[in-house]
């Protein structure tokens, strides 16, 4: 378990998958993830068993007094060339946009750099998922690119935004927050 | 130096070049195990003096099959002939080491620095391509001949493994060498 003053992350248990069923029916939650409702129980179990086989690993992220408000994962992890990339969902709206998912994916990356050694974490969002390019800038990821129509959303092709951080500019955050 | 392609798939140092090992390696592999002059200083690793044929390709198919490793046969480049086994096994991706074995199974091509040329060629690869931290090795300790290769290499003692392993009527010891990534690049 890594905490924060806000969040810690866990593993998942078979016992959160109901709770996240309900956030991936609920469209503003899903609105620019790479998944869309409907989303049904067993369809979520299989994704919860596919988990111990899958190369990256998914987190639950809970507030302090244990309450689940969303996950967060590295989805790829590529060892030789020391990099992986993440994804995050806060499923609790009413949890939006008060610093929780920023502490996440900050706990996330100390762990990424200072135990798993990488080099580079990335990422990429909806262009128009401003929201969650704040946080990531706050986390001090920088925008580098666009993958152009990388999704389809609402019935039309869209660009996703490119982010990374590499480890030296982790370092050198981490040393002026001291 | 460097790799030839789909064609000539090696990697290739002065002397030697190493190829992934395939299926039909069983046979030279078989002439190797088989051999006391090849086996002797090299641990008790090998519950018996001899493999038939079947153990050799249930040690073949075993390599090949095993993701933590990667093993290569040693060419000798003049006359393009297989003269040895080289590898990287126990491969650790998250912290970057692996440990390397070699066995030069052909005789008549002892002490013409083939041997050190194939482990040239493998720390090239385990630093410069799979971006590994650290190579390190089990030596039987009167092996003195393979220590002071290493050492040329630029392998340090690490230390010792007292009584490792029962050879010539009594406990021998072992020692593990290893190098740097930093310390490669540096000689």
């Amino acid at each position: 378990m890594l905490s924060g003053s806000k969040v810690r992350l866990r593993a998942p248990e078979r016992s959160d998958i109901p709770l996240f069923v309900k956030w991936f029916n609920d469209p503003e939650v899903t609105e620019f993830l790479l998944r869309s409702p409907p989303m049904g129980m067993e369809e979520e179990e299989r994704w919860f068993e596919s988990l111990r086989v899958s190369e990256g690993k998914v987190f639950c992220i809970e507030t302090l007094d244990g309450k689940l408000i969303g996950n967060i994962g590295i989805i790829h992890i590529d060892w030789t060339n020391r990099k992986a990339d993440i994804g995050i969902v806060i499923g609790e709206k009413e949890r939006w946009s008060q610093g929780y998912g920023t502490e996440a994916i900050t706990l996330l990356l100390g762990y990424m750099f200072d135990e798993m050694n990488l080099e580079r974490v990335w990422l990429y969002c909806d262009q128009e998922n401003k929201r969650a390019q704040r946080c990531y800038e706050n986390c001090g990821f920088r925008r580098e690119g666009v993958f152009r129509h990388n999704r389809f959303r609402a019935g039309t092709f869209t660009d996703d935004v490119v982010m990374s951080i590499l480890r030296e500019e982790w370092v050198s955050r981490r040393a002026s927050s001291n | 130096m460097g790799f030839d392609g789909i064609r000539n798939p090696m990697l290739r140092g002065a002397k030697v070049g190493l190829r992934p090992l395939e299926t039909p390696d069983i046979f030279s592999l078989l002439k190797w195990f088989n051999d006391q002059r090849v086996l002797e200083d090299l641990g008790a690793e090998h519950i018996y003096f001899c493999a038939s044929l079947e153990e050799e390709k249930a040690m073949v198919d075993k390599m090949l099959q095993d993701g933590r490793s990667r093993y290569f046969i040693i060419m000798k480049l003049d006359g393009n002939k297989p003269i040895g086994v080289i590898g990287l096994t126990n491969i650790d991706l998250r912290n970057a080491s692996s440990e390397l074995r070699i066995i030069m199974g052909e005789v008549d091509e002892w002490g013409k620095g083939n041997g050190e040329d194939a482990v040239r060629i493998l720390l090239r690869h385990a630093f410069d391509a799979m971006n590994l931290h650290r190579v390190w090795l089990r030596v039987a300790e009167y092996n003195e001949r393979a220590r002071r290769l290493y050492a040329r290499c630029g392998f340090r003692d690490d230390g010792s493994l007292r009584d490792d392993h029962f050879h010539k009527a009594s406990w021998r010891s072992a020692r593990i060498m290893s190098i740097l990534e930093s310390e490669w690049r540096s000689t």
